[in-house]
């Protein structure tokens, strides 16, 4: 039963959790970015015959990209960190921000994951 | 807006549109296998409460889901049905457009013709090689002296021939023109049908962006104060979704509002029938099933409304200084009497006419009501009282019927004649099937007052406005009951009566109806010259009017050519008179035109 008295982590599980987070918000972007460009050449032959799907295509496309799709990377991403900063510190985190997951970080742990990643989320 | 030219819908690559859109559908796949991983792998797995218990593991778990179902909501609503399902049925609306332009440009080459003018007024004329053939050398093509019935002249030196090609040249121009203005006329319903695909598929991805869902929130300092707001958002959010569609907002075609309607879970589907009723019951791609029992929702409250409405309205005129018929007296209120007069008599029309059809579909229990000839209930899939009223009712449901006919009612439809002369020929039409089907078969028969109808025969009934007017619901209604159809499609027969046929002509030339056959019963013109513009084949175009119908006077130039004419190139079919004495134009459902009931219903039951 969970609660204020209650307390317990395997921090080498939830790290494993933090893994999965980041490597779906990886495939994701990955994914996305692979069918955006597709789209958007599509969306470049529509609007050169001068088709109204063309363009509409095309924001389309980049809206899923950059804010849904996005969106939910961006999501794991923070999730993953914030849950990072818990497996390392091992105690209730109350106050987070990105920063706190920069100077725990494990280079070896989330290769790629360096100072300047978190640095560019919103709340650092 | 859609300036494609034909060459530009000629040379469009719908394969290419096709194929990225079935990306998108396999895209969605995969990404729901990541959404999954989440949920399996770090939720139940890893970050169990076996491995992680405290508040915070709460918290993290719960925030996992929440942005999990959000990107798996995402990828239903926005990347699968909204722009996967639009670019696969843009691909197949442009590629069966591309397909007949194809054919009309083949025939206006092979006649020598050529196309003049801009996207969406184009013009077919003879070149000047066919000018120079006719008028200079007096040797027009074979297929024009054919069609003229004129002798080709054999040789430069047969001057017989060519003195009489020169006696019928008004004749020969008359019959180049016409075949022309036919052509004009196909290639116009194909970009127009074309535009109408191309502009809808925008409008759709254009809308998605308009008013999304929130995400959840991130964790940080501001996560505390965001994520119940987000939670609150997010128990209104279906219903929300409801009203954008039932209102138009999301420009979402009927099979995409049916995806959409399927991903709900039942719970859903029933709160939406019954707090939001009003919505569920118009929105074509939601089952019949559920359009009726909200709609009869829907109707009864109307009914109660109005009566509320028309008491309070005679209470007011009773107590108006003493003498409810004083015209031009001011109350206390400060109403006008005759203003109150004019609205009650409104009030009173539209009652009686929701009353009289809430009987006729409503059984002594209460219950729907089942016509005693088929055995088939009746369904309301759509009703209103703006103009002169609106109602679409089904006898037998379109989503489970082999065979699905909607008739298109004309001029002075009401809901007065819904309620009793045009449910008495929709209930004749659907005996006639009845009596032809096959065993275990199904004929739904739908009258479809989708529209405001002319109220005149002079001069509302001589304008194409209405026509206009209804074209899109038409197309919609259509669509609908493909979207929502069980199993295989069923054989749609579209039938107009008198200017039900314009209505029919209009929507199919312009905007495009999913209809295996269209029927013009004493039709006054279907606003194009040629079957071939409807967009069914011309094989799957009936026409046929009685011999002392007045409607055969109508002339062209008002509603188009009558499709009863050889040159318009549907099939026509015999229909049988009435007496001398009545009115023919109405006579097509009677029991004197067992003949022409046959043809209808063979077509119908195919």
């Amino acid at each position: 039963m969970s609660g204020a008295d209650v307390f317990t982590m395997d921090p080498g599980e939830v790290h494993k959790s933090v893994e999965t987070l980041f490597d779906v918000e990886s495939e994701v972007e990955a994914q996305t970015g692979t069918l955006a460009e597709a789209t958007g050449s599509l969306a470049q032959g529509l609007t050169d015959s001068s088709a109204a799907l063309g363009p509409a295509l095309a924001e389309a496309a980049d809206w899923w990209k950059t804010l849904r799709a996005g969106g939910f990377a961006g999501l794991c991403g923070n999730t993953g960190e914030y849950l990072a900063v818990c497996a390392e510190e091992a105690v209730e985190v109350d106050d987070y921000n990105a920063g706190d997951f920069a100077s725990y970080a494990d280079h070896d742990r989330y290769p790629g994951r360096d100072n300047e990643h978190a640095s560019a989320r919103p709340d650092w | 807006m859609s300036d494609m030219s034909w060459k530009d819908l000629r040379g469009l690559d719908c394969a290419a549109v096709r194929d990225v859109g079935e990306q998108w559908k396999h895209y969605v796949a995969k990404m729901a296998e990541q959404s999954e991983r989440l949920r399996t792998d770090v939720i139940d797995g890893h970050l169990s409460a076996d491995n992680y218990e405290s508040d915070t593991a709460d918290l993290v778990r719960e925030q996992i889901d929440l942005f999990t179902g959000r990107f798996e909501d995402d990828l239903s609503d926005y990347a699968d049905i909204r722009v996967a399902t639009t670019l696969v049925d843009a691909a197949d609306a442009l590629e069966a457009e591309q397909k007949e332009l194809t054919e009309v440009v083949g025939l206006i080459e092979e006649h020598d013709f050529e196309i003049e003018g801009g996207p969406r007024e184009y013009e077919v004329n003879p070149t000047g090689h066919l000018h120079r053939a006719i008028w200079l050398h007096l040797d027009p093509p074979q297929w024009l002296c054919d069609r003229a019935g004129v002798d080709k002249p054999s040789a430069w030196y047969d001057v017989l021939d060519q003195a009489e090609v020169l006696a019928h040249l008004t004749c020969l121009y008359d019959s180049a023109n016409e075949l022309c203005g036919q052509y004009q006329d196909w290639l116009r319903a194909i970009m127009s049908r074309a535009h109408d695909a191309d502009d809808d598929a925008a409008a759709v991805l254009a809308a998605m962006r308009e008013h999304p869902p929130e995400l959840p929130p991130q964790f940080g300092a501001t996560y505390d104060d965001l994520i119940d707001d987000y939670k609150d958002r997010l128990s209104e959010e279906v219903a929300s979704e409801m009203e954008a569609i039932a209102n138009g907002e999301s420009d979402m075609s009927p099979e995409q509002v049916n995806e959409w309607w399927e991903s709900l879970s039942d719970a859903e589907r029933e709160a939406l029938i019954a707090e939001h009723p009003e919505w569920v019951g118009p929105t074509d791609g939601i089952p019949v099933e559920a359009r009726d029992t909200a709609n009869r929702e829907v109707l009864d409250d109307r009914i109660g409304d109005l009566d509320t409405r028309i008491a309070s309205i005679e209470a007011q005129l009773a107590t108006l200084n003493g003498d409810p018929n004083a015209a031009g007296m001011y109350g206390q209120s400060g109403a006008d009497p005759d203003e109150l007069r004019a609205e009650l008599e409104e009030l009173r029309a539209d009652r009686d006419g929701l009353a009289a059809l809430q009987d006729r579909i409503t059984d002594d229990n209460g219950d729907p009501a089942v016509y005693g000839q088929t055995d088939q209930q009746y369904y309301l899939m759509d009703f209103g009282t703006e103009d002169s009223g609106q109602a679409v009712v089904a006898i037998g449901n379109p989503d489970t019927a082999e065979n699905v006919n909607a008739y298109v009612p004309g001029t002075t439809a009401d809901l007065q004649g819904a309620a009793g002369g045009l449910m008495n020929r929709t209930e004749t039409m659907a005996y006639d099937a009845w009596r032809r089907e096959d065993a275990g078969e199904e004929t739904a028969t739908v009258l479809w007052m989708g529209y405001d109808a002319p109220d005149t025969i002079f001069p509302e009934a001589t304008q194409t406005k209405w026509a206009e007017d209804a074209a899109d619901d038409l197309e919609s209604f259509t669509q609908g009951v493909r979207a929502t159809a069980e199993g295989d499609p069923s054989n749609l027969t579209l039938t107009g009566h008198s200017y039900g046929t314009t209505v029919i002509g209009e929507a199919a030339a312009t905007e495009g109806v999913d209809a295996d056959n269209v029927v013009f019963v004493a039709s006054p013109g279907v606003t194009v010259s040629t079957a071939d513009a409807l967009g069914v084949g011309d094989e799957h175009v009936y026409a046929t009017t009685n011999s002392l119908d007045p409607i055969a006077l109508t002339p062209d130039f008002l509603l188009g050519e009558n499709p009863n004419e050889e040159a318009f190139g549907g099939s026509t079919f015999h229909s049988d008179h009435g007496s001398w004495f009545t009115n023919n134009h109405s006579t097509y459902w009677d029991e004197t035109n067992m003949a022409g009931r046959n043809s209808m219903a063979e077509i119908v039951t195919g």
